[in-house]
């Protein structure tokens, strides 16, 4: 049904996206790039890529944050110009994307508010995908509640905000707290978007990697969660579940978990994150994330051989956003003289 | 013209100090196309990487300040002007410009000099955007005032009853009325004035319950907040709060977006200290600007008159300011034409050095570079000139050297000729030395063209249009024409001959916007009491209706426009005609394979490529040919003559039922046994192209291989610097060794173009039959709109009415025919060039690099 429908609404855009994903930087790129020896040697490199005409326009000697900048503003712009061409169901689908980046903003908000960090400097921290209405209200708030009858109401995450409502004081541990429970209600509602009011390709494609995202949390949750005093009937209750996810043996066990060595056991069931957590302990240098990051890549990538599907979308801002992360990682390396480090990125293609 | 130009390749060894200078004068000149010696280092490690660098800074800068210059200098024709003035400077002299763009200024000196300026350009901007936006405040500020009034006296009375019902119990009306409301200032010069006069007002008065005081927050926000914004107010609030709100007549311009955005004026009632710094916040948050409200009328217009007189103030800086960024930006549009002129030439010297080795020991830069045989005088002489110039110790030197690699091409085009090559060009660049077929196309293609557009009224429209773009051609060659002018423009000679081939083919075919022109008196004439006419000269027998002795001389006889097998008659003849000139022009396209091979001697392609081709296709499209001819010729009418033989039951016949042939089909004695012949000669020829080349092939590997060399370096190649770069050198060894062995991949090439070709002589044959049937497409529109627009206006014999139906019909003409119809003509003759003549013998291969060479 995809094939005979799918390209009336979505073929260009899907086009679109297949064609920006080929001017992703390899890893050839990458190596050039780690070669580096100040940003502006990576304008120089980076000037025959899609980014040339981003930076052209940035004053000489380049800065991190600026590069960041130029960056970010790509990625906004294919973003929201994909947006605005985009109808019904995958409209819907691409601002369920922006959702994680609204979560993250207003946790970061949260903690600053907590430190008393300056608001406009938090601000311009926040991803512009990730803005909303009255966000910068958020400073007049003292308590969960406050903040989901004045401000979150009228956002998309109300909805996910149901079991946050219970947490009473706004600490940084709460504030972690309300984090991954909107992650957990955030990821449940995407999928049954994708799977159920989807269906179809984009089911099955974006099962997948939802299913990851939420075993990913539910692997960092336990290991962030060991030394502190997290109880561990409140860790099982952050675990985000989705079908097709890890087992509920392991989920167990994880919640059960007392130290590395026990989540490591756990992990042992499933051959997949048994692999990934051995290779991030035999490779001193790439922690736990980077091995995530490289598999979620893999399957980003694998999403791109089928067709007719959203997930590419999903995929292809996932890929950016990780290649923005490589060149400020790269940019910071050499900024701070780091050479040997800068080659320490996750390829995407 | 034919076949591409000579090129070589040079080596050119240049000091060091020489370089720049010499690839300056032969960029100048236009002469030589380098080649890229580092082709697998990156852009950083090459050895100007700095220089390209700060180019491209300098473009950046220059990029701004011309931005600068087009938003802010006081009228945009100022720009323009001055631009336009430095542009005419340039043109005007070619040293003047020479000496200005390139000799005088140093990239270091721009550099300095456009750092300069940006820094004081930023600084004016700052200064500016500070000046601005106090403006913007004062005037916002005004607003508030003014339209707060009217919400504020309004509100009054209200905020009685909310004290009265609300929080607020047992306050005197005149207390309220009174000093009850607080106004908000914010601000450092109202600070500490309201301070001061709330304290004394306090102490004046002697009471202020502080509960009851009711806050106003008065200030400014966005229109499109302003709906979530008091949603969030009634929320913080609980409902204890009260807001009123004006839109602001005009939209005020937003600094930091750099747009206009519209705005309203909103006052803000609200009770009690703990809500105000939650407000605050929400204002802040929702970017509304707050203002000082005083609540007496007095205080509020001595505000005002302030407010006025400080805006006089500004507005007086902010004309000096104004003026004093014009002058500097007025002469930033003077220079920056020559200024990005200069960067741009200069980027490209670089990038072009880049191209060239450096040898450390001996300390020259080696460049290789193709170059026209003709011109190796004028390189050498640019060379010399740039060692002049430079002041170089020792001269550079420029050497021949051998290669085996395939050079560019390079036809030399005149502006004539130019758009036939680019149409053939966008096919596919012929490679070193082949066949060119532009020049076969300056007489084809418009003719082609012709065949479907044959109208000496259309014809001579688009020469006249043609003409005048012509005429006009020396004024338009610098002005920004719109698309689709530029394209005229650019195709003005190709649309001239155009015009001018339809005009000829519309003589042949009588036609003039569908109107035949009776020149030399039809030869034909009506009898009463028979069916059919019949010739002027030869109508003895009306009833016969013979044909006329004395043939009209040129083109078609106007009677036929009118005659009843008319159609029957033109469609026979185009389609005849149309495969007449498919057999011509891809003959010609076969032969010009043949002058390829010949060319490159290739006897093997010869003997076993175009030899059979030829065989084939004249054995069956040739023999067609003739046929038709022949049957042309036959005079059908003359006593004893029988009916006139279906070319296709022969044809057919011919496949269907080889040697025999009913003597009904024949068109002369012994046909059935041509027939036979030239059936055998087309069968044989199949396998022929299929085997013969490929065997060959494999013979002649397989007796080379025993005494097969590993190939040697010529002695040039030992000479040159021992830093050739490696993938070069490799694929170069690689190339014999591809050779050996895969036969497979010959033998598959070649059948494929084996049944390309034998398939395509059907189907290519067949195409060519477009041509009839766009020629019947536009002659019977024609007819349409002139039958049934035009004739039709002129039957009602109303004026008005003729009026209208000859606008109807020109205007149907123009953007039918003359647009629609010849893009559509241009097109299908674009397609029989392209495909149909060009497959025979061009860009086989598909191996031709264009000569690009450094032009500055």
């Amino acid at each position: 049904m995809d094939m005979l429908t799918f390209n009336a609404d979505n073929g260009y855009l899907e086009a679109v996206v297949r064609g920006l994903k080929a001017s992703l930087l390899r890893r050839q790129d990458y190596t050039n790039l780690a070669q580096c020896e100040s940003p502006e040697d990576m304008r120089t490199i980076l000037n025959s890529s899609d980014y040339g005409l981003w930076l052209q326009n940035e004053p000489a000697p380049l800065q991190t944050q600026a590069l960041y900048d130029c960056l970010m503003n790509r990625l906004v712009y294919d973003f929201r110009s994909i947006r605005g061409q985009s109808y019904a169901p995958l409209s819907t689908f691409l601002d369920y994307v922006t959702y994680p980046y609204m979560i993250d903003n207003l946790v970061l908000l949260l903690m600053g508010v907590l430190r008393n960090r300056d608001l406009s400097e938090l601000l311009d921290k926040c991803h512009p995908l990730g803005l909303f209405e009255g966000i910068a209200t958020l400073t007049a708030i003292h308590s969960p509640e406050e903040l989901y009858r004045e401000i979150l109401v009228d956002t998309p995450l109300a909805p996910y905000f149901a079991e946050c409502v219970n947490v009473h004081d706004l600490t940084e541990m709460n504030v972690e707290i309300i984090r991954n429970l909107l992650y957990k209600a955030y990821l449940t509602d995407f999928y049954q978007l994708c799977v159920e009011r989807i269906g179809g390709m984009t089911g099955s494609i974006m099962a997948t990697l939802i299913a990851f995202e939420a075993d990913r949390r539910v692997i960092n949750i336990t290991l962030n969660s060991l030394e502190t005093s997290l109880r561990k009937d409140e860790r099982m209750m952050l675990f985000p579940r989705v079908p097709g996810g890890l087992d509920d043996e392991i989920i167990q066990r994880l919640g059960r978990a007392d130290d590395l060595q026990a989540v490591a056991m756990a992990l042992d069931l499933s051959s997949t994150y048994r692999a990934l957590f051995q290779r991030a302990a035999e490779r001193g240098e790439y922690s736990l994330e980077d091995q995530f990051l490289e598999f979620e890549m893999k399957l980003l990538r694998e999403s791109f051989d089928a067709q007719f599907h959203y997930g590419v979308f999903y995929a292809y801002f996932r890929m950016l956003e990780q290649e923005i992360r490589n060149l400020t990682w790269i940019a910071e390396c050499i900024t701070q003289k780091q050479f040997a480090h800068a080659s320490r990125v996750v390829p995407i293609l | 013209m034919f076949r591409s130009e000579d090129i070589v390749l040079l080596r050119v060894y240049f000091q060091r100090t020489a370089a720049h200078d010499c690839v300056e004068e032969l960029g100048r000149r236009g002469l030589v196309e380098f080649r890229d010696l580092n082709a697998n280092t990156s852009a950083l490690q090459r050895t100007f990487a700095a220089e390209l660098k700060l180019c491209d800074e300098l473009q950046r800068k220059l990029r701004f300040l011309s931005e600068q210059a087009n938003k802010y200098l006081p009228s945009e024709k100022t720009f323009t002007t001055l631009a336009a003035q430095s542009q005419q400077l340039i043109e005007a002299g070619p040293g003047y410009s020479r000496v200005q763009a390139t000799d005088t200024v140093t990239l270091e000196d721009l550099n300095g000099q456009l750092r300069r300026l940006e820094a004081d350009l930023e600084e004016m901007n700052l200064h500016w955007d500070a000046l601005q936006s106090e403006l913007i405040t004062i005037r916002e500020h005004g607003y508030v005032l003014e339209l707060g009034e009217a919400i504020f006296s309004e509100a009054r009375t209200q905020r009685i009853s909310v004290s009265q019902y609300g929080t607020l119990p047992l306050l005197e009306s005149n207390v309220l009325t009174g000093e009850d409301v607080i106004s908000e200032r914010r601000g450092p010069p109202d600070d500490s004035e309201s301070a001061g006069q709330r304290v004394e007002r306090g102490q004046g008065q002697g009471y202020t319950p502080v509960n009851a005081v009711l806050n106003v927050f008065a200030g400014t926000i966005a229109a499109k907040h302003l709906e979530a914004f008091s949603r969030m107010v009634f929320r913080v609030s609980r409902g204890n709060c009260f807001l009123r709100w004006v839109s602001i007549p005009e939209p005020i311009f937003d600094i930091e977006r750099n747009e206009s955005v519209a705005k309203t004026v909103f006052v803000l009632f609200f009770p009690g200290q703990h809500l105000r710094s939650k407000l605050t916040r929400i204002c802040e948050g929702f970017g509304a600007t707050r203002y000082p409200f005083p609540d007496s009328t007095g205080e509020r217009d001595r505000l005002k008159t302030e407010l006025v007189i400080r805006r006089q103030e500004l507005e007086a800086i902010i004309e000096t300011t104004q003026r004093q960024r014009a002058d500097v930006l007025g002469e930033v549009a003077t220079n920056v034409t020559f200024w990005t002129e200069k960067v741009a030439k200069e980027k490209a010297i670089y990038f072009t050095l880049d191209k060239l080795n450096y040898d450390v020991s001996e300390r020259v830069f080696v460049g290789e570079c193709w170059c026209p045989r003709a011109e190796i005088e004028e390189a050498r002489a640019a060379i010399h000139i740039g060692d002049i110039r430079s002041n170089a110790q020792a001269p550079s030197i420029m050497e021949e050297c051998a290669t085996d690699e395939a050079p560019p091409t390079f036809f030399r085009c005149n502006r004539f000729t130019a758009v036939w090559q680019d149409i053939v060009e966008a096919y596919g660049i012929a490679a070193y030395k082949e066949m060119n077929p532009a020049p076969w196309s300056i007489a084809t293609f418009p003719f082609l063209f012709a065949i479907m557009f044959g109208d000496v009224g259309h014809g001579m429209l688009m020469t006249v249009a043609a003409l005048y773009v012509v005429f006009r051609e020396r004024q338009w060659r610098y002005r920004k024409l719109g698309d689709l002018l530029q394209t005229m423009y650019d195709g003005r000679y190709l649309i001239l001959m155009m015009g001018v081939f339809s005009m000829f083919t519309g003589l042949i075919y009588n036609e003039c916007f569908g109107v035949p022109i009776n020149l030399f008196g039809s030869t034909w004439k009506w009898v009463d009491g028979s069916a059919v006419a019949c010739g002027i000269d030869h109508c003895e027998q009306p009833k016969l209706g013979m044909p006329p002795k004395r043939t009209y001389p040129f083109g078609f006889d106007p009677a036929w426009k009118i005659a009843e097998n008319s159609l029957t008659m033109l469609n026979s003849f185009k389609m005849k005609m149309s495969i007449g000139f498919a057999v011509a022009q891809m003959t010609l396209g076969i032969i010009l394979s043949y002058s390829n091979a010949r060319y490159f001697a290739q006897s093997l392609d010869i003997w076993h490529v175009f030899v059979p081709q030829i065989l084939f296709f004249l054995a069956i499209f040739g023999y067609l040919l003739l046929l038709i001819f022949l049957k042309w010729s036959t005079d059908w009418n003359a006593p004893g003559a029988s009916s006139p033989p279906d070319l296709k039951a022969v044809l057919i016949a011919m496949f269907m039922s080889p040697g025999s042939l009913p003597r009904s089909l024949r068109l002369f004695p012994g046909q059935h046994v041509v027939q036979l012949v030239l059936l055998a000669i087309a069968i044989v020829t199949v396998p022929w192209m299929l085997l013969a080349k490929p065997l060959v092939l494999r013979r002649r590997m397989r007796t080379q291989r025993p005494h097969a060399y590993t190939p040697l370096h010529n002695g040039d190649r030992r000479d040159a610097p021992a830093n050739l770069n490696s993938s070069e050198a490799e694929s170069r060894k690689a190339e014999p060794h591809e050779s050996v062995g895969n036969f497979a991949e010959i033998f598959v090439n070649n059948m494929i173009h084996t049944i390309e070709f034998v398939l395509g002589a059907i189907s290519n044959t067949a195409s060519y039959l477009r041509l009839w049937a766009l020629s019947l497409a536009h002659a019977e529109l024609t007819d349409v709109f002139l039958q049934k627009i035009l004739y039709t206006a002129l039957a009602t014999e109303n004026v008005i009415a003729t009026m209208i139906g000859f606008v109807l019909w020109f205007g149907l003409t123009v953007g039918v025919l003359m647009l629609m119809e010849s893009l559509s003509a241009f097109l299908h003759a674009l397609r029989l060039h392209w495909v149909e003549f060009q497959n025979k013998f061009y860009n086989i291969h598909g191996s031709g690099v264009k000569f690009t060479p450094l032009r500055l």
